[in-house]
């Protein structure tokens, strides 16, 4: 589920007299940099390694607040899951710079691995980023994480942080109705116009048919049903290659990068575009698909059946 | 640790009526101008229960040394405040830390004391008004009120006082709509030196979501007569005093 | 000739009414709908953008420099009366205000959160972005004796506090030393804006001098500056003027807006391209149907000796001029729409009870621009185009005898 977690605690950064309180997160440097322009925006020094231990990451603008350079040591203080103090020292590996003040001035990061000894947060992510377009699972592990996060943070950023990602969530999702209806619309007309098309080349053969004695519904559930068939198999197919296609960005997501860092105040926190493999979402699309086919034939088989059987069977 | 202490200081200036005499003579009683504490805090809350046990020493209102003796973890972890200003030495990592303005007045170690209780402390004195409410051989019940413009959150303070020691048995805090906020219990009066006070101090938030929480501080030792040395009260304490 | 391929293509449009109403409404309807997507989000960002520059940072505004990295009283503007002397001289600013800011510590006697506390005038800022639309509840004022407070909306909401509740706010002064002041909240205001709905509180400037032991100082000075096209000139000659403080342009105070703006464009481009897409398969399976329908005509045309141009000419007609009705029809339809939805707005309180706390008002105005529908017609010009050159490379594959002979149908 998580493809790249993140712990973030608020803590304290100081060098001599100043000191400077900051978000740490603990990132998994290889896959953060496959995701993120983190590694990127780096300015001076050098990016996070897997196997680093205490070494931090720091924002351009927080460096110059803390008045600290690449090499340097600074310590740390938080708060760990227990309640008990956190305190390290680190060496400032390297210096980034996104352009974003805000981000800039209070971000650090450090090897999620050996921030969680510190921290005791193992196996703990502040948040996953796959959690997002699910907004219900989301909001509910916002619930659960308000619990488990230390009690200094509450005074802090994180709950704004925290409250407007299912905000952006709603927002994201409302937008997302209006474009898919958009979409929905001109794919319903362009099934209409294919099945008008195709069923009027057949006038004559139908004209023939109601020659025959078929009555206009007898008619109307011969079309009826050829277009069931068209969309069985349509629907299927569409759903398993859309399927398909879905599972594999689950795995390996749509990356635009500097996504997070510019929507970090948004709640977006992640540059990835997650892809959610969610069988409901893909059957519910289907579902929609397939009832749409059946009424864009509708109007098309009303035409059809205006017209009487001689001039179906003239027509050219 | 001054600061929780003299949280339940009220100390009043004005004197003339009697609430105003009960109030300064149970202040007076539980203040001192050099205080050695050994104690412990327990908090309950969501996660469960955590224990702190601190020592703190401190000469009048602003200066102030604690030492963390327990959990094991913290052992050693030291803090000095001196006026405005505010330090912290991690034995662990052998730094001191300034703590900025903005951080002391962020919550104290998860308890259910609010920041307001550590930073408000000596203010009280003139912010309230007191108002004897009944009265009986051992006992008296006296309200305080804020003044018109004091920088208090409560609407107003309902203290039940022990007369034979000039203790206070429950405060009850009232928020601006007369609501019940807070009680606070005390228990365990005993006499140290020139000082009797109550050993025990229970904080019982009413709000629906905290409910359950608990705050509790024991005092383990109190010493009140004996003068602090003043190299307490410098950064060097810091880290001489941690072990 | 062109006149007869004209003709001729008309002529068969309306041959096959249905099938070429249908081809218009669809490329009316989703144009329509995708104006008024574009609309809308333009008009959302351009709201957030709007009040941002209105509730707090102008086109321009000034900090003592350092201040915005340390939050520190120490790095604020100290040379007010040169500053404003300067400003009140220059009629490129419409209108300024000064604010003094200091973050501590809000409280009642329920919680306690970190907050900041802004002395502002309400007559200078009523002036400068009419302030007085963000209140929600309660009154535009500070009461008598400036002992009230307006609070953002979410703050109040945290810290469960209503009109009239007391508010107590603790930081520290200009001497630092720690202080705490009192006050009753007047008015609530939500302007959509997470730093002032969350975590603002407003006081009056010489309140806030007085709590803070300071007067004659600002910890930013905003501008209102109409003229777009002047914001840089100004910022430069003021950053010339005033070396030692910090002129910062509201979108270099608010990159995020910016950035959401462009994300915008290309979250609409991307919906033209998916929508057209879909829409140039519609045109095309109605152009190459009415070829096949119309082979043997064309190999006719094409016997008796017209040339291969011509018919082609007349496909792309045919085609264009169902697009084109189609783009009259979806741009007057968009554009009342969206003339409808800027002025009377569209209310989505019943979508989504969250999008007014993202920093959105509940009723969205959109935007109307020009080159909505210059771009529009791009795209469906595109999409026109790309949907006549299979059945055009069909055509050209017709031979004509075999055609007339009945062996290609």
């Amino acid at each position: 589920m998580e493809f790249s977690p993140r712990f973030e605690t608020y803590v304290l950064l100081s060098k001599k007299d100043k000191t400077v309180g900051s978000m740490l997160g603990g990132i998994i440097p290889s896959k953060e940099s496959s995701l993120s322009h983190l590694k990127h925006a780096l300015i001076k020094g050098a990016y996070l390694e897997g196997n680093d231990t205490r070494a931090i990451y720091l924002g351009s603008d927080l460096a110059k607040r803390l008045d600290v350079d690449v090499g340097e040591e600074i310590a740390m203080i938080g708060s760990s899951l227990d309640y008990s103090t956190a305190a390290d020292l680190f060496t400032v590996k390297g210096i980034f710079r996104t352009g974003l003040f805000e981000f800039d001035s209070t971000s650090a990061f450090a090897n999620k691995a050996y921030l969680d000894n510190i921290m005791m947060s193992k196996n703990k992510a502040s948040y996953f980023t796959l959690s997002f377009l699910d907004n219900q699972a989301a909001a509910k592990y916002v619930n659960a994480l308000k619990d488990k996060l230390p009690r200094t943070c509450e005074a802090l950023s994180w709950q704004m942080l925290l409250s407007t990602l299912v905000q952006a969530m709603q927002v994201d999702s409302l937008f997302g109705y209006i474009s898919i209806s958009i979409f929905f619309l001109v794919i319903f007309f362009v099934i209409m116009i294919f099945s008008y098309v195709s069923i009027y080349a057949r006038t004559r053969q139908i004209g023939l048919l109601r020659a025959l004695g078929f009555t206009p519904k007898d008619i109307r559930i011969l079309l009826f049903n050829e277009m069931l068939i068209i969309a069985f198999f349509s629907v299927t197919l569409g759903g398993i290659i859309g399927a398909a296609v879905t599972y594999y960005f689950e795995i390996h997501p749509l990356v635009v990068s500097g996504l997070a860092e510019t929507y970090k105040d948004y709640g977006i926190i992640s540059d990835a575009l997650p892809t959610r493999f969610d069988l409901f979402t893909i059957s519910w699309n289907a579902l929609s698909i397939f009832i749409l086919n059946l009424t864009s034939i509708l109007y098309p088989i009303y035409k059809i059946n205006q017209l009487s059987v001689t001039e179906a069977m003239r027509h050219v | 640790m001054k600061y929780l202490l003299s949280f339940i200081f009220i100390t009043i200036i004005l004197c003339g009526s009697e609430a105003d005499m009960i109030i300064k003579k149970v202040e007076d009683n539980l203040r001192g101008d050099f205080m050695y504490a050994q104690m412990r805090m327990i908090v309950t809350g969501k996660r469960g229960v955590r224990t702190v046990e601190v020592e703190s020493w401190s000469k009048g209102d602003n200066k102030s040394f604690i030492k963390i003796l327990y959990p094991k973890k913290d052992r050693g972890i030291t803090f000095l405040k001196l006026d405005t200003q505010m330090w912290q030495y991690i034995p662990k990592i052998e730094r001191t830390i300034k703590i900025p303005p903005s951080m002391m007045l962020q919550s104290w170690m998860g308890s259910d004391f609010t920041n307001d209780d550590m930073v408000k402390e000596s203010s009280m004195a003139k912010d309230y008004h007191a108002n004897l409410l009944s009265k009986t051989s051992s006992t008296a019940t006296i309200e305080l009120r804020p003044k018109a413009h004091a920088a208090v959150v409560w609407g107003k303070i309902i203290v039940d006082i022990d007369l034979n020691h000039m203790v206070p048995i429950t405060e009850v805090y009232y928020d601006d709509q007369m609501e019940k906020v807070r009680i606070m219990t005390f228990g365990n009066i005993q006499q140290h030196g020139s000082h009797r006070l109550p050993m025990v101090m229970e904080l019982k938030p009413l709000d629906p979501e905290k409910k359950s929480n608990r705050t509790k501080v024991i005092f383990e030792k109190v010493d009140y007569d004996n003068y602090i040395d003043e190299s307490y009260f410098s950064k060097h304490a810091l880290k001489r005093y941690s072990n | 000739m062109y006149k007869i391929a004209g003709q001729l293509a008309w002529k068969s449009l309306m041959r096959r009414k249905t099938r070429t109403w249908m081809v218009i409404t669809m490329i009316a309807m989703s144009l329509s709908g995708l104006l008024l997507l574009q609309g809308i989000y333009d008009g959302m960002v351009s709201h957030m953008i709007n009040t941002a520059i209105r509730s707090d940072s102008g086109e321009i505004s000034l900090y003592a420099s350092k201040y915005r990295l340390e939050k520190n009283l120490d790095y604020r503007i100290g040379n007010l009366e040169d500053i404003k002397k300067y400003l009140d001289k220059q009629n490129m600013i419409d209108a300024y205000v000064i604010r003094l800011a200091q973050e501590g510590l809000a409280a009642t006697a329920h919680k306690s959160l970190g907050a900041i506390l802004k002395g502002i005038s309400l007559e200078d800022e009523r002036r400068f972005g009419n302030f007085d639309t963000f209140l929600s509840q309660g009154e535009y004022s500070f009461g008598d004796k400036d002992r009230e407070a307006l609070v953002g909306f979410k703050l109040a909401e945290k810290l469960k506090a209503t009109l009239g509740s007391r508010l107590i706010f603790t930081a520290q002064d200009a001497n630092g030393e720690i202080n705490a002041i009192a006050f009753r909240i007047k008015g609530i205001v939500k302007t959509g804006g997470l730093a002032i709905d969350e975590g603002s509180i407003f006081i009056s400037m010489e309140k806030m001098a007085e709590f803070l032991s300071l007067s004659g100082a600002a910890t930013q000075i905003a501008l209102r500056i109409k003229n777009e096209s002047k914001i840089k000139n100004v910022q430069n000659a003021l950053q010339r003027e005033f070396e030692s403080i910090d002129v910062l342009r509201w979108d270099e105070l608010y990159p995020l807006l910016i950035q959401m703006r462009e994300m915008m464009d290309v979250f609409n481009m991307v919906s033209y391209m998916i929508v057209f897409t879909i829409a140039a398969l519609g045109i095309f399976g109605v152009i190459l149907v009415s070829i096949l329908e119309r082979v043997r005509e064309f190999s006719i045309m094409l016997a008796i000796g017209t040339p291969y141009q011509n018919i082609r000419h007349q496909i792309v007609t045919e085609a264009f001029i169902m697009s084109l009705f189609g783009y009259v029809l979806g741009a007057f339809s968009g554009g009342i729409l969206l003339l409808y939805t800027a002025s009377s707005g569209i209310d989505f309180r019943y979508f989504e009870a969250g999008l007014e706390s993202f920093g959105l008002n509940a009723v969205l105005y959109a935007d109307i621009r020009g080159y909505y529908f210059l771009q529009a017609f791009g795209a469906v010009f595109f999409a026109t185009l790309l949907s006549v050159l299979w059945p055009l490379r069909v055509l050209k594959k017709i031979k004509p005898i075999e055609a007339i002979q009945g062996k290609m149908l």
